[in-house]
């Protein structure tokens, strides 16, 4: 039973950090029917932004976290600005070479520009472990459970309570519509993106003291985010985050109680069922075909 | 129709102007560097040109092998296996004299018949012990092979830390289950014991929590951390958090200067085998180190040294050979004794060759300590070769 | 000037000529009835006028202002509302956020709009809108969950909550029972009175012929005929493209 919790901790915190990344491709999906191949390299980038601020010039923790996420809004809004706003007309296929070709740009762009090491990045709660009896946790895997958690809220919050929110949600059932009850739908979807990446980049912070910083990182948890996506259901965001937690568990249970050797594969089994059962997601909703 | 035609003849003028002919290509000796230049890999291949770099330049600046400058054009792996298939292909269209890498040891396998069959002298950085079985006599490895490292590390944790029960974390490629193979073997036959658990572990994972409940279960007091750099820092930081209370022990890659600047003080105890480390008790390891510290404003991993010693193996072949024959050459450089007579910048000291390519060499048991701003792997003791001239000398203590 | 003019306007859908030179106005305070047979190109016409799509030739001008090209919200924020044949809702959003979602980016800015829910005056207009259409009761159900009727009145009562100065009405009473029709027309000849315009796409001749102070028709997307109800009843070249012409 100890061992169940520790496990199931650990899938958490692993899946919490999938879900959030997740959770911006299915507002991306949704308000604009992109899909961003780069979402990995919004994670990565903001991660060497957070080092060149807190370990390169020494800035503390809290002004460095602000100002990251202020880097990876603007980085959001240009991303769309710059690209997806002209791209978009040439519908789906364009926008995931278009964000395929970017990634790589970013990715050995930083290669090339900084390093091709791994970089330090360290703990940010206390790594003195707890014991609960037979359970032995680390602060840092509840820490970012909670703190991610609160963030999901607070966006859960903004998107069902606020006119901004509803006119977002407006936007992802249907575009046209939007537009004839006179709402400007460029300024929700650069909204939408410019959000995608602040969460990303709140996700970077998070991840970099258990991953390291690396310019590579960004394929590894892109490719996890849309997986997760694809399993919980592009189309919600509740299914973001189910899909990050299933695929956290799945991982951390295969590796525990079958075979370390092949937990990638077992995320992979995961899809195919799902997509074979339930191509929507686990709680995604189906699409009407147009 | 005539614009069609002048602009092919310009181009064709162009290509013949800037392509160096066979005439200029024979004038200098050229090396094929086969590495993993992105990709997972890349930060490794990174040390890994480096150091071919400063090999090359130093050859260069004393006038070359034979007379005859080196010259070296990097060929990306990706750090994929498939990819360093083509990346050999394309190298050896180039026509080197040598290649010089990959680090992985996937790659290796998967590409050295290419080397064999062109008859082009490899050396490379990995580390699997099947490369040698594979009957080629164009590869020589840049250091010893898990066979070798494995059977002095076990020897020390057993006779000084008599673990109970040892638990194993190996990368999920042929680097780590090679490693888990000899150590199996190994265990049961010296010493009659086994693995209580052996995991094997993803490339970039960062979540260890499944391996830890089964270390626990199975009440593993030791762990041997055979993982790539990233891994084996992130393994350490998550065994002091969870509190686990272990004898770490790792191979060369644990205890790396990469795997250090990233573990920081959760590497404090872990105990390793080094090879050539910029703090080996060896002048030119201490040497080049310097030079790349004073270069680079950190220390370098061993793969830098690697690298480096990489095209010295060539120079002491051909020098050796007194010409540029290949055949000559791959005869020339089995059951060879390399001492700083026979070649005074070669890293490592004496370094013997055996009759599969094999490097025999001394070995340093290092324990990492930590100093409050860095982690750094102090030589407990130096270890004599299996083989090889060497292999009769005692172990020399340094503290104990 | 009239509220509503276009000059010339042509639509092609490849070769096809869905509206031809079309010269429009409309007087402010005017309720103003488009018919034609199916297919005759008011639909379009309406679809240029907001830019749902663009037009191939021609120009819009709305208040004196030269309006062709402006993308669609920006003219609905003009205070142009119109609705379509197809029912356009949020079929996710209850029935009450439909209705206030119609309304918020005619008020505040981008920032505001992230830290406020609605604004009251704008509550209190969609209970009374709801409330004379006849589903205030419905106000939390999912617009999915209506009956087509419901929903085509919901549609209407979207339509109606910026008060725009123009409102553009294709085929308002379709698929309506008789009750509500006749509650829709009395309810847009008050709000005529308080000084909206309309236009109606409508096929239901009652209804044309109750409602509308003007009727233009449209066939193959030209104008044909315009003029007073009863002049329209009587016009030769209305009724052959109507019922066709005997060879």
């Amino acid at each position: 039973m100890a061992n169940f919790i520790q496990l199931l901790i650990g899938g958490v915190s692993m899946g919490i950090l999938y879900g959030v990344v997740a959770i911006g491709f299915v507002l991306l999906w949704q308000t604009s029917q992109t899909i961003n191949f780069g979402q990995g390299e919004l994670v990565m980038v903001p991660m060497f932004l957070m080092v060149a601020l807190h370990i390169v010039l020494k800035i503390p923790f809290w002004p460095s976290f602000v100002l990251t996420l202020l880097g990876s809004g603007i980085m959001g809004y240009l991303f769309e600005r710059l690209m997806i706003r002209k791209l978009l007309p040439g519908g789906v296929l364009v926008i995931v070479i278009a964000t395929l070709g970017l990634s790589g740009f970013l990715r050995y762009g930083m290669q090339i520009a900084w390093t091709p090491q791994t970089l330090f990045f360290p703990h940010l709660f206390s790594t003195k472990p707890i014991e609960l009896g037979d359970i032995i946790f680390s602060p840092e895997d509840i820490w970012n459970i909670v703190l991610i958690s609160v963030i999901i809220i607070v966006l859960h919050l903004c998107i069902k309570r606020t006119k901004l929110g509803m006119a977002m949600q407006a936007v992802a059932q249907s575009r046209e519509t939007a537009e004839l009850m006179g709402i400007n739908v460029r300024h929700i979807i650069t909204l939408v993106f410019v959000l995608n990446s602040v969460l990303a980049g709140t996700a970077a912070v998070f991840a970099a003291p258990i991953f390291f910083v690396r310019y590579d990182i960004g394929i590894f948890l892109g490719v996890k985010a849309f997986v997760a996506a694809i399993i919980g259901g592009f189309n919600q965001i509740r299914g973001a985050l189910v899909g990050g937690l299933t695929v956290g568990l799945a991982e951390t249970f295969a590796a525990a109680y079958i075979t370390t050797a092949y937990r990638d594969a077992f995320v992979m089994i995961l899809l195919l069922v799902v997509l074979l059962i339930k191509p929507e997601g686990i709680v995604g909703i189906k699409e009407e075909a147009y | 129709m005539l614009k069609k035609t002048l602009i092919s003849i310009s181009i064709l003028s162009l290509l013949i102007f800037f392509s160096s002919g066979p005439a200029a290509a024979a004038e200098k000796v050229r090396i094929g560097v086969v590495i993993e230049l992105t990709g997972a890999g890349a930060s490794l291949g990174d040390y890994w040109t480096k150091g071919v770099k400063y090999a090359t330049k130093e050859i260069n600046d004393a006038g070359g092998i034979l007379g005859r400058p080196v010259e070296y054009k990097i060929f990306d792996t990706q750090s994929k296996p498939p990819i360093s298939v083509s990346a050999v292909k394309k190298a050896l269209a180039w026509k080197p004299y040598a290649l010089s890498g990959p680090i992985y040891s996937s790659s290796t396998l998967a590409n050295m018949f290419l080397s064999q069959e062109a008859k082009t002298p490899q050396n490379v950085g990995s580390e699997n012990w099947r490369i040698s079985t594979k009957g080629s006599k164009y590869i020589w490895r840049t250091s010893t092979q898990q066979g070798f490292e494995i059977p002095k590390l076990l020897s020390f944790i057993m006779a000084e830390k008599k673990p109970k029960a040892i638990a194993m974390l190996h990368v999920n490629n042929d680097y780590g289950i090679g490693a888990k193979e000899t150590t199996q073997k190994i265990l049961k036959e010296t010493y009659n014991t086994k693995l209580v658990a052996a995991m094997a572990c993803e490339q970039k994972q960062a979540d260890y929590s499944a391996e830890f409940s089964t270390l626990r279960r199975k009440k593993a007091d030791a762990l041997f951390v055979y993982l790539l750099e990233e891994e084996a820092a992130i393994v350490y930081r998550q065994v002091r958090k969870m509190g686990l209370k272990l004898v770490l022990f790792a191979p060369n890659s644990g205890i790396s200067e990469d795997t250090l600047r990233l573990g920081k003080e959760s590497a404090e105890g872990v105990y390793g085998m080094s090879g050539f480390e910029y703090n080996a008790p060896e002048p030119n390891c201490v040497r080049v180190s310097k030079w790349f510290k004073k270069q680079y404003k950190e220390w370098p991993d061993n793969e830098f040294m690697k690298g480096y010693n990489s095209v010295y193996l060539v120079k002491t072949g051909i020098e050796q050979t007194g010409g540029f024959d290949k055949a000559k050459y791959s005869q020339k450089m089995h059951n060879i004794f390399i001492t700083p007579k026979v070649q005074k910048n070669i890293c490592g000291g004496n370094l013997y060759y055996d009759d599969v390519g094999d490097l025999h060499a001394w070995d340093y048991l290092v324990q990492v300590k930590w100093d409050g701003t860095h982690a750094k792997p102090k030589i407990v003791a130096a270890l004599p070769p299996l083989k090889g001239p060497d292999s009769s000398k005692k172990t020399k203590w340094y503290e104990k | 000037m009239p509220l509503l003019e276009t000059q010339k306007m042509t639509k092609d859908f490849y070769k096809l000529r869905a509206v031809s030179q079309l010269d429009f106005q409309v007087e402010r305070g005017e309720i103003v009835a488009v018919i034609g047979p199916n297919g005759s190109g008011k639909s379009t016409f309406f679809n240029c006028v907001t830019h749902i799509y663009p037009a191939t030739a021609g120009r819009v001008y709305y208040q004196e202002r030269d309006i062709t090209g402006l993308p669609t919200d920006k003219i609905i924020r003009l205070g142009v509302g119109r609705t379509f044949q197809l029912i356009q809702l949020f079929l996710e959003m209850t029935v009450f956020e439909n209705m206030l979602l119609s309304v918020q980016e005619h008020r505040g800015t981008l920032l505001s709009r992230l830290f406020t829910k609605d604004d009251s005056g704008d509550v209190e207009r969609a209970h009374e809108i709801l409330e004379f259409l006849y589903i205030s009761h419905l106000k939390d159900e999912l617009a999915s969950n209506l009956s087509y009727g419901q929903q085509k009145l919901l549609d209407f009562g979207m339509v109606l909550m910026p008060r725009p100065e123009l409102v553009l009405l294709d085929e308002p009473t379709s698929g309506v029972e008789m009750e509500m029709r006749g509650r829709i027309m009395d309810y847009i000849r008050e709000l005529n009175k308080q000084g909206q315009t309309f236009v109606v796409i409508e096929h239901n001749m009652d209804v044309v012929m109750n409602l509308c102070e003007r009727i233009i028709v449209l066939d193959y997307g030209e104008k044909i005929a315009e003029g007073r109800p009863e002049e329209i009843q009587t016009n030769q070249r209305v009724i052959d493209a109507y019922f066709g012409v005997e060879e």
